[in-house]
């Protein structure tokens, strides 16, 4: 097993590498249906915008911003300067630039999860940092004095070391790692050293904000860069071509609790390795699914065999069991070091890898319902009822006492014993 | 001149009757009314003999006359404009070759003998026969009795009113007695254990828990509620009903439903009642009717419950057995796939007799054979079967 897993992520690394070497940078979006930023609120941006700015500007203001990226170190934040400078006007604001970031989406020359690369690059950049905490009398300073001058030489370093040939999210986490390995810091700790070393001269108040603003947006915790993406995408693809082009599915951009859509989240949280395992399993359900034979052989001593073929429902179902038992898996394996995926991401990383039609995806999520159904109100309701009745009986004098006991009675025979929902007859 | 006579006669030949007659219909939210219909393709000028049905009476094979009484030609013309409207369905809207095919079918009314494979009628000593109808196959008849071959025959006996306790239709009500059963056995196991807590505590402490007073109150609730289970049987046979009858032939459901036998014997041959060939016949009666309630509304012909495709039951194992071939489960369960399937339900529907036969399972063959045709005629076979499977799986199959 680790040795096919060893060979599956040489594998891609060489394709990988292949890509690199002859890929064209392109974040057209081919997956993903309506938008989530396709809200009100946004298309107005999108149309104040327009007033402004025409959209043959934004467009080309785009597409030279990445002719000029490298796809080896495809950066977000020099895509987003050299996007704004294009846009010809003295000062973009805010507004006028997420107008065009979304119209560039609605459009389809870019994708949700390119929007919320490019729009955290330019949240990142343009936050106001507000230097309040000035009283070093009070800052408490990690590590010995010796330590803390060695800090204070790699961030003296950070432009020309880091940020030299590095994107900034990219050279950001390098120096924060650099950083924890000569002692281990603290969000607070690194607020306190960034202005301490601003205050010593070490660094300037570029640099400061710099590291500050990449400190309160937390760039240092693994998170998808726009690299990442590029590399993430054009390797699939080569692993898995689409077997339509352009198939867009809404599915993938339904928003979350947090509101990421499956996609983001998928494309955020797990290496192209694990997507395509995660892919494989909806693969697997699906041919079991449109099976129509699945059959149990039971061997004995003399290797005679008994074939016990399994009925339409009972195939049904066992297609259903076997892929929770084999996601309890996929946790287990070195890959995912004991993270269990969502069936949602197991279906968005199916769409990614073109093994699941777009058409499909919304009655193949709908399966979670049969393990993992939600509960009414009434459902809800029924537990505290129950709860509260079993002790009224007993509480409750006569004659009032037949009331708890009616609810009980009433929810024993309406909502049934759902554990043991399938008849006996029925093998799973 | 010859020729002129000639094509007369043969212009003649060929032409059929349009007579009005009242006959029982369906109005617009599906409630009984009679209505004066013109009947279609009638071949007799004076009897209902048509080019596809024919109606007699009992086992005579003269058609009925047009002047015979008033409640038999009633019974005659509704069974005639409602066969003649199935087949219609069948022929123009599914498009079937089969029924299209089919020879002229004898509708025998009032007819009381049983069915015998060998002599056609059973002899009259055998137990007669009300409150139903039925479809018959085929026969090659039995020329050493001189009984005479005969095709596909729709059977409907007469009415005759009787007693419910002679019917073994218990199992309704079953259910309600293990509910109020179980109702009981906890309220009076409540009733204990208040009892011994109390007692225990008039024993242990000195406050005399256990008094006179609500010693009183729990004997007469629990006397009350013994009471009102034992009188069950007395309550049911006060207010519910005692009598049953069925004019089969003057129930449009039953009729499509008897048709929809013969239309569908291509495939599911008519030799016995099973829960597969009666749940098919029931999903085309109530298409035909355009009505997902069979044999409801009309307590002057049906005093029985009918039939009701939109109830949810939940698979049971005793489904499959033939005494459970009446229920209303395949009919709901084909219902309800026809509504996943969507537009082309009935074309589906009736493709699936294809892939089964009269003894299919409903867990097996029929499943099989509902995923079966939907891959090769769903619009979205991958989500249209999924989708179908999860309908299954709510109802326990």
């Amino acid at each position: 097993m680790i040795f096919r897993l060893f060979l599956l992520t040489l594998f891609l690394f060489l394709q990988a590498a292949f890509v690199w070497a002859d890929g064209t940078l392109d974040f057209t979006n081919d997956r993903e249906g309506v938008s989530l930023y396709d809200t009100k609120s946004n298309n107005k941006k999108i149309n104040s915008t327009l007033k402004k700015i025409k959209s043959n500007v934004i467009v080309n203001s785009y597409k030279t911003a990445l002719n000029e990226q490298n796809e080896r170190n495809v950066c977000a934040y020099n895509l987003n300067e050299t996007f704004i400078k294009g846009l010809g006007q003295k000062k973009v604001s805010k507004s006028q630039y997420e107008g065009s970031i979304y119209y560039l989406r609605s459009q389809n020359l870019i994708d949700d999860v390119v929007v919320q690369i490019l729009l955290n690059a330019y949240k990142t950049t343009t936050k106001t940092i507000f230097n309040n905490d000035r009283d070093y009398s009070h800052r408490f300073l990690p590590g010995t004095y010796i330590q803390r001058e060695s800090l204070y030489a790699l961030m003296k370093e950070f432009t020309s070391k880091y940020l030299g040939h590095n994107c900034y999210d990219d050279a950001y986490r390098l120096f924060h790692n650099d950083m924890n390995k000569i002692v281990s810091l603290s969000q607070n700790d690194l607020k306190n050293l960034y202005l301490e070393a601003n205050e010593r001269r070490v660094i300037s108040d570029e640099v400061y904000n710099l590291l500050e603003r990449a400190r309160l947006a937390n760039l240092h915790y693994k998170s998808v860069s726009l690299k990442d993406y590029y590399r993430k995408i054009q390797n699939l693809r080569v692993q898995y071509p689409l077997p339509f082009e352009n198939e867009y599915s809404d599915f993938v951009t339904k928003a979350n609790s947090v509101n990421l859509t499956h996609r983001q989240q998928l494309l955020a949280q797990y290496s192209d390795l694990q997507i395509i395992l995660m892919g494989n399993l909806i693969k697997k359900l699906r041919t079991r699914l449109e099976s129509d034979r699945i059959e149990i052989w039971v061997y004995d001593q003399d290797g005679e065999i008994e074939v016990i073929p399994l009925e339409p429902m009972e195939r049904f179902r066992f297609a259903l069991k076997i892929l929770r038992k084999e996601m309890s898996q996929l946790a287990l394996n070195t890959q995912f070091r004991g993270r269990a995926p969502s069936y949602m991401d197991l279906i968005a990383a199916s769409f990614e890898l073109g093994l699941v039609a777009g058409s499909e995806l919304n009655e193949l999520g709908s399966l979670e319902e049969i393990w993992n159904p939600k509960k009414t109100w009434w459902d809800k309701a029924a537990f505290w009822v129950r709860s509260f009745g079993s002790v009224a009986t007993i509480m409750i004098p006569p004659p009032y006492g037949f009331i708890p006991v009616l609810a009980l009675v009433a929810i024993e025979a309406t909502m049934g014993d759902q554990d043991n929902g399938i008849d006996d007859g029925s093998l799973f | 001149m010859k020729t002129l006579s000639f094509i007369l006669l043969l212009s003649l030949s060929f032409s059929t009757w349009a007579q009005v007659f009242r006959v029982v219909e369906r109005s617009e939210n599906n409630k009984q009314v009679f209505k004066k219909v013109k009947l279609e393709d009638l071949e007799s000028s004076d009897s209902f003999d048509g080019r596809y049905f024919k109606i007699v009476l009992g086992k005579s094979d003269e058609a009925l006359p047009f002047d015979a009484n008033e409640d038999l030609v009633l019974k005659a013309a509704t069974t005639y404009h409602h066969l003649t409207f199935a087949r219609n369905y069948f022929v123009n809207k599914l498009s079937s070759d089969y029924v299209e095919s089919l020879e002229k079918i004898v509708v025998r009314l009032e007819l009381t003998n049983q069915f015998s494979e060998l002599g056609h009628f059973a002899h009259d000593n055998y137990e007669p026969q009300f409150n139903n109808a039925l479809t018959i196959p085929a026969g090659k008849g039995l020329a050493s009795r001189n009984i005479q071959p005969w095709g596909k025959e729709i059977w409907f006996r007469p009415s005759k009113k009787v007693h419910l306790s002679s019917l073994d239709i218990k199992n309704q009500e079953h259910e309600f007695e293990g509910i109020l059963r179980r109702f009981r056995e906890q309220v009076h196991m409540q009733t204990f254990q208040r009892f011994l807590s109390q007692l225990i505590l008039t024993w242990t402490t000195d406050n005399y828990v256990l008094d006179t007073e609500s010693a009183l109150r729990t004997v007469g609730a629990t006397l009350f509620l013994e009471l009102a289970y034992r009188s069950q049987d007395t309550v049911n046979y006060v207010f519910t009903r005692k009598w049953y009858w069925l004019d089969s032939a003057l129930v449009p459901e039953i009729i499509y439903h008897e048709y929809a036998h013969v239309a569908l014997s291509d495939y599911l041959e008519l030799t016995h009642s099973t829960p597969i060939i009666e749940g098919m016949a029931d999903y085309f009666a109530g298409k035909i009717a355009s009505s997902p309630t069979l044999a409801k509304k009309i307590k002057k012909y049906n005093t029985f419950n009918g039939k009701d495709a939109l109830k949810k039951t939940e698979y049971r194992m005793q489904f499959e057995t033939n005494e459970w071939a009446n229920t209303d489960f395949v009919f709901g369960l084909l219902w309800q796939v026809g509504e996943v399937v969507g537009k082309n339900q009935e074309a589906f529907m009736y493709e699936l007799r294809e892939e089964i036969t009269t003894d299919s399972t409903i867990r097996g063959q029929l499943v099989e054979g509902l995923l079966t045709t939907c891959r090769r005629s769903c619009d979205e076979p991958f989500n249209k079967r999924i989708q179908i499977l999860k309908l299954l799986n709510n109802k326990k199959l």
